[in-house]
């Protein structure tokens, strides 16, 4: 690859912003927060954090957001990810390692079904029961 | 413990940041003796006995998590680095701000591998909040006091720059052009030649 420079970074997100014009609006209020607390870092947050931007970069969904915090409280179960986004339960998944990730993608965000089997915090409460058994 | 350099290189930035810092400066240098980081903050600062609390993995100011009393991203640096004949040191001073220098040696057995750079560096500038962050990466033997002179053996990012070229740094747009940015700087690194005048 060439050096870029901030010049051809200004160039190509005005490309990717005529893309994502183009797509659906709802984008925008899609939020996928992964905990980077020293925990996360440790069980792999940085790479599930990649594999987010990556599955959503090559499916077009650009404009959703990829935010960064830290530990989200459930240290046993990280990578822990909260995924905010209309007409779906905010969700906080966990065990969430880069397949994981790309699953949420394709079933929460497109497809709007929950991964019952990582879903480790908010929805109802006989969910949470479920897969704890 | 964390995985690989480029873990803990993540996670002490992360501090920075959270320390309320309006500046992060970020010099990562390495050749093919070590691996050296310094993390600079604007932050809040702490006191030589704050500083003791932040070695000691079973302290916290329990500021991020009302029921938990541990801590351990400085601890598991300190433990690694001492395992591995690596070096640290944490200058602090309350209210001015804190650098954390450490430096991995290449050649003992049990130095974690270095992980994934780009993405660290990528990760690091992209954290919520109004703060700048530069980094400075250089490859080969050369003097951090000399960074002056930009060449082809390394290269200085500023978020307040990238954040102007792509607008944001958080939607999944960015980051990919921004990681596509880093790994572009990284290949073209070349290492420098030994430089006389570094000297341990």
């Amino acid at each position: 690859m060439a050096k870029m420079t901030l010049d051809d970074l200004k160039k190509f997100r005005a490309e990717k912003k005529r893309e994502m014009d183009m797509r659906d609006p709802e984008q925008k209020t899609v939020q996928i927060i992964v905990g980077m607390g020293t925990s996360g870092i440790a069980a792999g947050a940085k790479e599930t954090l990649s594999a987010f931007v990556a599955e959503l970069d090559e499916r077009g969904l650009t404009n959703v957001a990829v935010r960064q915090t830290g530990s989200l409280g459930l240290d046993f179960a990280e990578p822990t990810v909260e995924v905010v986004m209309s007409d779906m339960p905010t969700v906080i998944y966990g065990r969430v390692d880069a397949a994981v990730a790309r699953q949420i993608v394709q079933k929460h965000i497109i497809g709007k079904v929950l991964l019952e089997d990582h879903i480790y915090d908010r929805p109802a409460a006989d969910i949470v029961d479920t897969q704890k058994r | 413990m964390l995985y690989a350099i480029s873990d803990y290189l993540l996670d002490i930035a992360h501090n920075a940041v959270q320390a309320g810092a309006g500046l992060v400066e970020l010099t990562i240098r390495d050749d093919n003796r070590q691996f050296e980081v310094k993390i600079h903050d604007t932050g809040c600062g702490m006191d030589s006995a704050e500083i003791e609390r932040a070695k000691d993995p079973f302290a916290n100011d329990r500021s991020k998590h009302p029921e938990r009393s541990v801590g351990l991203g400085i601890p598991f640096l300190i433990q690694v680095l001492e395992q591995t004949g690596g070096s640290w040191q944490i200058d602090s001073r309350k209210g001015i701000g804190t650098t954390v220098d450490f430096a991995f040696m290449r050649d003992h057995v049990d130095t974690p591998p270095e992980g994934n750079l780009i993405d660290a560096i990528a990760q690091a500038l992209s954290f919520d909040g109004d703060f700048e962050m530069v980094v400075h990466r250089v490859r080969g033997r050369r003097d951090l006091q000399r960074l002056h002179e930009p060449d082809e053996c390394e290269y200085t990012v500023r978020r307040s720059e990238l954040s102007r070229a792509l607008g944001e740094l958080q939607s999944a747009g960015s980051r990919a052009l921004l990681r596509r940015y880093i790994t572009s700087q990284e290949e073209s690194l070349v290492d420098c030649e030994e430089d006389e005048k570094w000297q341990r």
